[in-house]
């Protein structure tokens, strides 16, 4: 063993520290817009970044539980973008023609490409999403240190876009922990132009 | 991650102390008896003493600690298949190869859907579904649990790590530990695969492996031709993925540092043609495997289905079919692929699969969830209908009963 390669290898471990790491802002809570269309108003503060479809929130951190809002999928999206090109290939995408039942094997299948195991579906109901015709289904898997999460999707269809709002957690503690924020947050959503609220 | 990320870390620091080490040339030990043997005289001979301990200033008490660790972890874990009749099963049969090292090996059945099977130098092995779902006999089934404790007798992962470290190859080796990490939002399987990674044995060690694999079916009267069967059924499913061009990397881990697939069935062929008595060995043991499996399939199936591999599914779906066990399920999930592949066509085959399936009787209460929806998309509405009435008639208690009530509502 050489000198040069125990540096490298006490650099390897520096970087697995520090790859976690991502920059978060913090949302008060107010109403705030996703996107261009849904705003939603949450109760607590919590703390957001943005990929390119969506914002992610968590409050103790996304390993515990997280907030996927959508800020409305289109045709040929994915609801997960994968770092690794060929996984990415294989990510379901959203038709704009899928059926309820298809939307949840839409999302049941985004789940698993990214990895997770152990899926099984719970309850799935109509329910109202911002004012239109909407669904809600709940899950639950193992994420990838075997530990079970539980999880919800709710959304609704509105012109040719999926609107989604999907919270998953750590089923010890942290997922029922901000549950009943997260559900009267969904309740606050609209879907409306940025402009027409103003 | 934060797991792989541990890992890594600790190999990193086992590294530095590891220093000097000498390749093994030790005592050997009978796997029948655990008394030392003439490695020369026994072609299944050990190189570890059956309940050894190694001194705790040792390279090989520090890479069982590691593994003792991510064992600590994992075995907690929802990915554990906690069927007891499962885990007797296969238990009984890692005891029936591993004889007097049976106390040393604790074996794991894990839910996922890959074929592999991993094996860590504490003695800690996993059986994955996705092999249980391709193993079609005992005789498979025990010819992969062989080879593992093949790697575990002649201690490969430390012979491994050994080389690794004398070689200045140590970084490559460790890297190995971070390759499961990080893959989008999740990660691929997290610290099973970092820890399966470790394993990744050199071909050699892989083909010394397979000849274990191979004595043990003989010693134990099994049909030594089943082990190269694994292998040809297992090909056929690539060949299926390559014309699709569905090809992905090589997710398992089991296969990806190993000889190719077509040299390791050729090989086993030969060393089963090469056994004298082998008109005796005609012991599979299908029977007793598909009582313990068959009950549990359709939840294997349905992982596989989750996976969307559709070429290759379509393959091991034709194979299960023409073996005729259960086949109602069957026809069920190949029109399960065909709905969900939706190529041109597909809604035609689909239908018809569904159609095979009920007709074998008995096929699961989803599959009329799936008439109503392949019926909705030809338009068929009155029969889409009827199909989701007799949904909720089969499955009154199912998770979405709500929302096949609301769609109903919108077909009348
Ligand atoms: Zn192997």
């Amino acid at each position: 063993m050489t000198a040069q390669i125990l540096a490298r290898l006490a650099f390897l471990c520096v970087c697995f520290l520090a790859a976690g790491c991502q920059t978060y802002s913090l949302v008060q809570p107010a109403r705030v817009t996703v996107g261009d269309k849904l705003s939603i108003e949450p109760d607590i503060a919590w703390n957001k970044r943005s990929i390119e479809n969506a914002e992610i929130w968590t409050v103790d951190g996304e390993a515990l539980q997280a907030l996927h809002l959508y800020k409305g999928l289109e045709d040929g999206d994915t609801l997960f973008v994968l770092t690794n090109s060929e996984k990415q290939e294989k990510m379901p995408q959203y038709s704009k023609t899928m059926s309820l039942l298809e939307l949840r094997e839409f999302i049941e299948a985004s789940i698993v490409q990214s990895g997770f195991t152990n899926l099984k579906s719970l309850k799935f109901k109509p329910t109202k999403f911002a004012d239109k015709d909407g669904f809600r289904f709940e899950f639950t898997f193992s994420n990838t240190n075997g530990l079970r999460e539980l999880g919800f999707a709710a959304g609704a269809q509105s012109g040719d876009r999926l609107y989604l709002v999907l919270y998953r957690g750590a089923k010890l503690h942290y997922y029922g922990k901000y549950l009943k924020n997260v559900e009267d947050m969904i309740r606050s959503v609209q879907l409306a132009w940025a402009s027409a609220i103003l | 991650m934060i797991a792989v990320r541990q890992i890594g870390c600790a190999i990193a620091v086992l590294g530095m102390l590891g220093g000097c080490v000498t390749t093994q040339s030790g005592p050997t030990y009978s796997v029948s008896t655990g008394k030392p043997t003439a490695a020369a005289d026994d072609k299944l001979a050990a190189t570890l003493k059956p309940g050894a301990k190694p001194a705790l200033n040792t390279d090989d008490a520090g890479l069982r600690m590691m593994y003792d660790k991510a064992e600590g972890k994992f075995k907690t874990s929802g990915n554990v298949v906690r069927d007891p009749e499962i885990n007797r099963y296969v238990s009984g049969l890692v005891c029936k190869v591993a004889g007097p090292y049976c106390a040393d090996i604790r074996v794991y059945v894990i839910r996922a859907p890959y074929f592999n099977a991993t094996m860590g130098p504490n003695g800690a092995m996993q059986v994955w579904t996705g092999l249980l779902l391709r193993t079609r006999n005992e005789a498979q089934l025990m010819a992969v649990l062989g080879h593992e404790i093949g790697h575990y007798l002649r201690q490969h992962s430390l012979e491994r790590m050994r080389t690794a470290v004398n070689t200045s190859n140590a970084l490559a080796f460790f890297q190995l530990a971070t390759a499961g990490a990080g893959v989008g939002i999740v990660g691929a399987m997290g610290s099973l695969v970092a820890l399966a990674q470790l394993t990744a044995y050199s071909r050699d060690q892989e083909r010394e492996a397979d000849r274990f694999g191979h004595l043990f079916l003989v010693k134990h009267g099994y049909d030594p031709r089943e082990a190269a069967r694994i292998w040809g059924q297992l090909i056929e499913e690539q060949d299926a993925e390559k014309e699709e061009g569905e090809e992905e990397e090589t997710r398992s881990v089991f296969l990806a540092s190993h000889p190719l697939p077509d040299e390791r069935r050729d090989t086993l062929w030969e060393l089963a043609d090469e056994v004298e008595v082998r008109e005796k060995l005609t012991k599979i043991n299908e029977e007793v495997y598909n009582a313990v499996f068959l009950p549990h399939r359709r939840m294997f199936l349905r992982d596989e289905l989750n996976l969307r591999r559709f070429a290759r599914f379509e393959t091991l779906l034709e194979m299960l079919i023409e073996d005729g066990k259960q086949v109602a399920e069957l026809h069920y999930f190949r029109g399960e692929l065909y709905r969900l592949r939706n190529d041109v066509g597909d809604v035609e085959r689909a239908e018809k699969e569904y159609e095979l399936a009920v007709e074998a009787g008995d096929p699961p209460g989803e599959i009329h969830r799936s008439m109503g929806q392949i019926h909705q998309k030809l338009g068929k509405m009155d029969a889409a209908k009827g199909a989701f009435q007799r949904y909720l008639k089969a499955k009154p208690n199912a998770e979405d009963v709500d929302i096949i009530r609301h769609i109903i509502g919108k077909l009348s």
